[in-house]
């Protein structure tokens, strides 16, 4: 029997010599083992234990492995200190090969407990303001107490709208039909150079967008949203504004968007119309549209409110002129009293001379009435004898009211501002309608009259405007 | 100098070299995935030209739009307010040549007054010609457009195609 070719592969040349000479001696053994069976067995016990000896020593090492790894694993920083290195390793090249996949994995977790972080963040905010709101007696934050009891919005939230970030970062001004960039306004210079493109782009999205999902309805785009950053897209008949901004709008920020779009869309009217490619006619917006540019979240909401900063210093002025006369009236009437007080007991005769009021008609004439006259010994005249000058003339001064033209598609009057107002009466193209008001937003027009001679609304974007718009008020329909 | 603005567009069948020739000649700031979402790419050549007395900077707004059925749909839209077009057709492929009419007409009749001019391309491909350029003229002139054997490859033509698209639409 070929007792090597039982043995194992070994696992070192050593065990292997070590088997070869106890093979070795264990044949030069078998003549003897052959003498009885008492020899044969120790003979067997003795070539057995030869032959499991390389897999008694492999098995002693394995189980000295398994119990080195039991105990690292039993001791959790012994473990934490093993595989540390391996997962942050595979981690890193996780998300180097496919960062999206980890995004998904790890959202569930991370989105939790960043929702939990902002809640708070929140909150925190929140009681702050609170806090200051109670103890401040700012004419700021008296004003806002007001603005809220009359809006029926908490101040806390009103305060918090106003301390949240907003920023117009680029303004953009395209002609609707041709893409083609009108005006572009920018607080980050470096992307001046590709305003252009970017602009003939995002018209190529709008027109996309539109023959995609808006056939057959008058919708339009009028958001993308990208990260933090949102275009906001306002329309008018023949142009566009898409408006880049970071930051949550303040409200009335869009009604903004429209007035400054109608004054460019009236001030331009011809060079929209028969736009030739010619850019440079645009440049007078561009103090119009600046105003967008440096818009922060509490002048966008004044401005939407139709106050716009002029007019707000002038009222201040009116209010400062006001108190002034106020504080005139009443020293100058302390000092009379004072003096006539401090002046010696007399007998005063006082000849009124009543002058009367300006007319309507140019002929007024001034009769004196005396009225009463005591004893005579002083006589204060008053002199002050207003001489009428007042000349009634017509001062009717309105700019005539401005024409809505028809266009090709023709036009549906409605009752109302809006598309869930039932139609009145469809007017063909060309046809002219005068506008007597227009809405809030610019969107819609106040019209009259249809053939039965009722008011109706259309939407400013099917029409062409002949005239100036800002002359007619803004009315909400009723 | 006066400076002009004009949309244009290319136009012709899938894989006659639009791309390629904007690819090479003019600024793009987006790269060819525009072309198979959305189905146009929007790229810019600045040209100086002589008018009159004057000179004139025009910035061509360059509309690709992609040459595949599947965007039939839209392609109108993309067209509107078009002051002309470049018609691409392949040398190596008549069937190229054939769609340039529908091309111009679905031109013309969104922008009745838009100016053309024919580039057939791949004029560097000779032995492989399936075109002569007595075809490409008569189709030109059946389209009443100037026509150029051009080669985006070589660039033999293309700039003076752009340019002569130029003249037309400042003229």
């Amino acid at each position: 029997m070929d007792a090597q070719r039982f043995l194992p592969d070994a696992a070192d040349s050593s065990a292997s010599s070590r088997a070869e000479s106890a093979t070795d001696r264990s044949m030069a053994a078998m003549p003897a083992q052959s003498e009885g069976p008492a020899g044969a067995d120790v003979g067997l016990d003795e070539l057995r234990d030869i032959l499991a000896a390389p897999d008694r020593r492999r098995a002693a090492a394995t189980e000295a492995r398994v119990e080195a790894l039991e105990r690292r694993t039993a001791d959790p920083a012994e473990l934490v200190a093993t595989i540390s290195p391996l997962l942050g390793d595979m981690i890193r090249r996780k998300i180097q090969d496919n960062r999206e996949e980890m995004i998904e994995a790890l959202y569930p977790i991370i989105g939790q407990l960043i929702g939990r972080s902002i809640a708070e963040a929140i909150r925190e905010l929140a009681r702050a303001i609170d806090a200051r709101m109670r103890t401040s007696f700012d004419p700021a934050a008296v004003w806002r107490r007001l603005r809220g009891r009359m809006a029926g919005i908490p101040t806390e939230a009103l305060a918090l709208r106003e301390v949240l970030p907003f920023r117009v970062i680029e303004v953009f001004l395209i002609h609707r039909e041709t893409g083609v960039l009108l005006r572009h306004l920018s607080g980050e210079p470096a992307t001046a150079d590709q305003a252009d493109l970017v602009g003939g782009m995002l018209t190529a999205i709008r027109d996309f967008a539109q023959d995609a999902f808006g056939r057959g309805q008058e919708g339009q785009l009028d958001e993308i949203q990208y990260g933090d950053r949102r275009i906001l897209i306002e329309a008018s008949r023949h142009a566009y504004l898409a408006v880049v901004v970071e930051g949550i709008e303040p409200p009335g920020f869009r009604a903004t968007l429209r007035e400054q779009l109608l004054a460019v869309e009236h001030r331009c009217a011809g060079a929209l119309r028969r736009f030739d490619g010619d850019t440079s006619r645009f440049a007078t917006v561009e103090r119009d549209l600046s105003v967008l540019l440096n818009l922060s979240p509490t002048q966008a909401a004044t401005t939407a409110r139709g106050l716009s900063a002029g007019q707000r210093r002038i009222l201040i002025g009116l209010a400062a002129l006001l108190t002034v006369c106020l504080l005139a009236v009443c020293a100058g009437s302390a000092l009379a009293a004072h003096r006539l007080l401090s002046r010696p007991a007399t007998t005063i005769t006082i000849v009124i001379t009543a002058t009367p009021g300006p007319t309507a008609t140019p002929t007024a004439t001034a009769t004196p009435m005396p009225t009463f006259t005591a004893t005579p010994t002083f006589t204060a005249t008053p002199t002050a004898t207003p001489t009428p000058t007042a000349t009634p003339t017509p001062t009717s001064t309105s700019a005539p009211l401005p024409a809505a033209r028809v266009g090709q598609a023709g036009v549906n009057i409605r009752s109302g501002p809006g598309l869930n107002y039932p139609v009145l009466e469809v007017a063909e193209a060309e046809r002219l309608l005068t506008v007597i008001g227009r809405n809030a937003t610019g969107g819609w027009w106040q019209v009259c009259c249809t053939q039965a001679g009722a008011v109706g609304w259309v939407a400013s974007l099917m029409v062409a405007l002949e005239g100036d718009i800002l002359v007619v008020p803004v009315t909400d329909g009723r | 100098m006066i400076s002009l603005s004009k949309k244009v567009c290319l136009l012709g069948d899938f894989a006659v070299g639009k791309t390629s020739l904007v690819r090479r000649f003019v600024y793009s700031l987006f790269d060819d995935r525009y072309l198979s979402t959305i189905g146009v790419r929007v790229s810019r050549k600045m040209i100086v030209l002589p008018r009159g007395q004057d000179m004139v900077e025009l910035s061509l707004m360059l509309w690709d739009l992609a040459g595949s059925e599947e965007f039939n749909t839209v392609r109108t839209s993309y067209l509107r307010g078009a002051a002309g077009a470049i018609l691409v057709c392949d040398l190596t492929r008549t069937t190229t040549l054939d769609s340039l009419p529908a091309y111009a007409a679905e031109l013309r009749q969104v922008n009745p007054g838009a100016w053309l001019v024919v580039a057939a391309n791949k004029g560097d491909l000779v032995g492989e010609h399936r075109l002569t350029e007595a075809q490409v003229a008569q189709r030109a002139a059946e389209l009443a457009a100037p026509y150029f054997i051009t080669s985006a490859k070589t660039g033999a033509n293309v700039e003076v195609a752009f340019h002569r698209l130029g003249e037309l639409v400042v003229a």
